[in-house]
């Protein structure tokens, strides 16, 4: 199940992570991936992990640290799930990978652009339940509407 | 049949609504799906017969990302279908907006909303403001008025601003639909203010002026036939 | 104002090609696809004869708001420009029209964007292009 949040409520606000670039390249470079973490950095970034410091990619080869933003949020998704990690860095390509997670939290400060996969299960502030993109689209239309973005004033 | 399907409850429906009526078109039906999402749903589970024609009023901010996902959404629904047309328009107030006759009409005579909305007419692309090249300082203050200034509030606000007078507001009650809907300035001969209220009136019309003339100036002008070219020519 | 018309950045066997027509620039997309590379080459060239107006902030950058305020007439790329732009960043950025904006952005909203804007980043071959998303 993947718990979205999107209300910087006070019992989360201190819990979620933002600069993903700054906590993987300080807490997981340098360690080893698991075969299922190569496969999700294959899967967003096209990259193939040679060792743990080193990937191919169409750019040459090039160091663990030249992974997108995107790609380096889901890696920390897996590594610390029990942090609210903010996906508000992710492009819905990172997105569609990181919602076929078995599990996860994150925090989604605006709509983003994707399609919901099918057979997921997303739960948005721990109340409403997402299962296709009609639903996703309309909750964001209610909270969109709750946070004063259409308002013309 | 013909069928104009809007966001809008209040007086973006008025107005579909006064053109149905100008038309005459009784196999033109109006719909407000309420909402934006309200659209996206409809044309999710749309199954048109191949005789009718469907023109979809969805809003285009494209200065709010909600919106832009939606419409992103509802333009590849829309290209499914060929009797499916999403109208080629940011929002109906753009179309009030652009009114060639608009200033000379209401009687706006308040110089900062007129330079703004000379500035907006001169960064329009077809029907879309291009916001960031005004540079007008006038206009710019404007905008600067508005806490989040985005494209669609820009344009709703200084509509709502020009038509503040005499019966040409948005947003007038109509105390039997309980709706809110263009002033009657638009679609009623004139006049439609009491004595009193007609010898301090701002517009530019004597009492002779026919509601359908103004009707149909303002849909001519506005380019009304280019954008439901079917249903204009079957009925104007 | 348009201070940038165009930028050529190498960047290794890449070459990006960029067409800015618009004084705000939005790049979008997948993750991956070399926005950040961009941001990494356009540091090594920041500086040097044709580049002497570009300034770069990401989310290393001290004081960000406050050095923002203070630029004039410059071509400012912003990166993980998501998580760094407050409200009066956008207003910043929206009104002092004599600098020209790169971001590095998915969430627009509150911006002055046209719809030629928002772009991503199409590879052809070895040359990189911004391609429009509307």
């Amino acid at each position: 199940m993947i718990n979205i949040y999107t209300k910087k409520d006070s019992n989360i606000s201190d819990k979620i992570q933002y600069f993903n670039d700054r906590l993987f390249n300080t807490e997981v470079f340098g360690s080893e991936f698991t075969d299922n973490e190569k496969q999700v950095i294959e899967q967003i970034d096209h990259a193939k992990v040679m060792d743990h410091m080193k990937i191919e990619t169409d750019f040459g080869i090039g160091s663990i640290l030249d992974l997108s933003t995107g790609c380096k949020t889901a890696i920390n998704i897996l590594r610390f799930p029990n942090r609210i990690i903010s996906v508000d860095e992710c492009g819905s390509n990172a997105l569609k990978v990181i919602l076929q997670f078995k599990e996860a939290n994150i925090f989604m400060g605006f709509p983003a652009t994707l399609h919901v996969p099918e057979g997921s299960e997303l739960v948005f502030d721990e109340t409403e339940k997402v299962e296709n993109d009609l639903e996703y689209e309309a909750f964001w239309s209610k909270r969109c509407r709750e946070r004063g973005d259409y308002d013309i004033v | 049949m013909y069928y104009i399907w809007t966001e809008d409850r209040n007086e973006g429906l008025h107005f579909w609504n006064l053109l149905k009526d100008f038309l005459a078109c009784d196999d033109l039906i109006v719909e407000s799906k309420e909402s934006n999402q309200g659209i996206l749903f409809a044309l999710s589970t749309l199954k048109p017969k191949k005789e009718d024609v469907y023109y979809i009023a969805f809003d285009r901010a494209l200065d709010n990302i909600d919106i832009f996902n939606k419409y992103i959404k509802v333009k590849a629904l829309c290209d499914k279908f060929e009797n499916v047309h999403l109208l080629n328009i940011q929002c109906f107030e753009m179309l009030l907006l652009k009114f060639t006759k608009l200033i000379q009409w209401t009687g706006c005579n308040r110089e900062n909303l007129i330079i703004t909305r000379a500035e907006i007419l001169k960064h329009t692309k077809g029907n879309f403001l291009q916001i960031d090249d005004v540079e007008n300082s006038v206009a710019l203050a404007y905008f600067q008025r508005l806490k989040y200034p985005t494209s669609e509030r820009i344009i709703k606000s200084l509509t709502r601003e020009i038509l503040s007078n005499d019966e040409w507001t948005l947003g007038y009650k109509n105390t039997e639909t309980n709706k809110k809907e263009l002033g009657k300035c638009w679609y009623f001969s004139c006049c439609v203010m009491d004595e009193k209220r007609y010898s301090r009136r701002k517009c530019c019309f004597d009492k002779n002026k026919k509601g359908y003339d103004k009707m149909k100036e303002l849909f001519l002008d506005i380019n009304m036939p280019e954008m439901i070219p079917e249903v204009w020519k079957n009925h104007s | 104002m348009i201070l940038y018309k165009n930028l050529s950045v190498r960047a290794g066997t890449k070459m990006y090609q960029l067409e800015f027509k618009n004084r705000i620039t939005i790049v979008m997309g997948d993750s991956g696809n070399g926005k950040t590379y961009l941001y990494k080459f356009l540091e090594e060239y920041r500086g040097t004869d044709g580049y002497e107006d570009i300034v770069l902030f990401n989310y290393k950058s001290d004081d960000f708001h406050k050095r923002l305020q203070g630029m004039r007439n410059k071509f400012i790329v912003i990166d993980n420009a998501d998580i760094m732009l407050d409200d009066t960043d956008k207003q910043f950025i929206n009104f002092h029209k004599e600098n020209q904006f790169l971001l590095f952005k998915r969430d627009f909203t509150n911006l002055f964007i046209n719809p030629n804007s928002l772009v991503t980043l199409k590879q052809d071959g070895n040359i990189i292009r911004f391609k429009e998303v509307l």
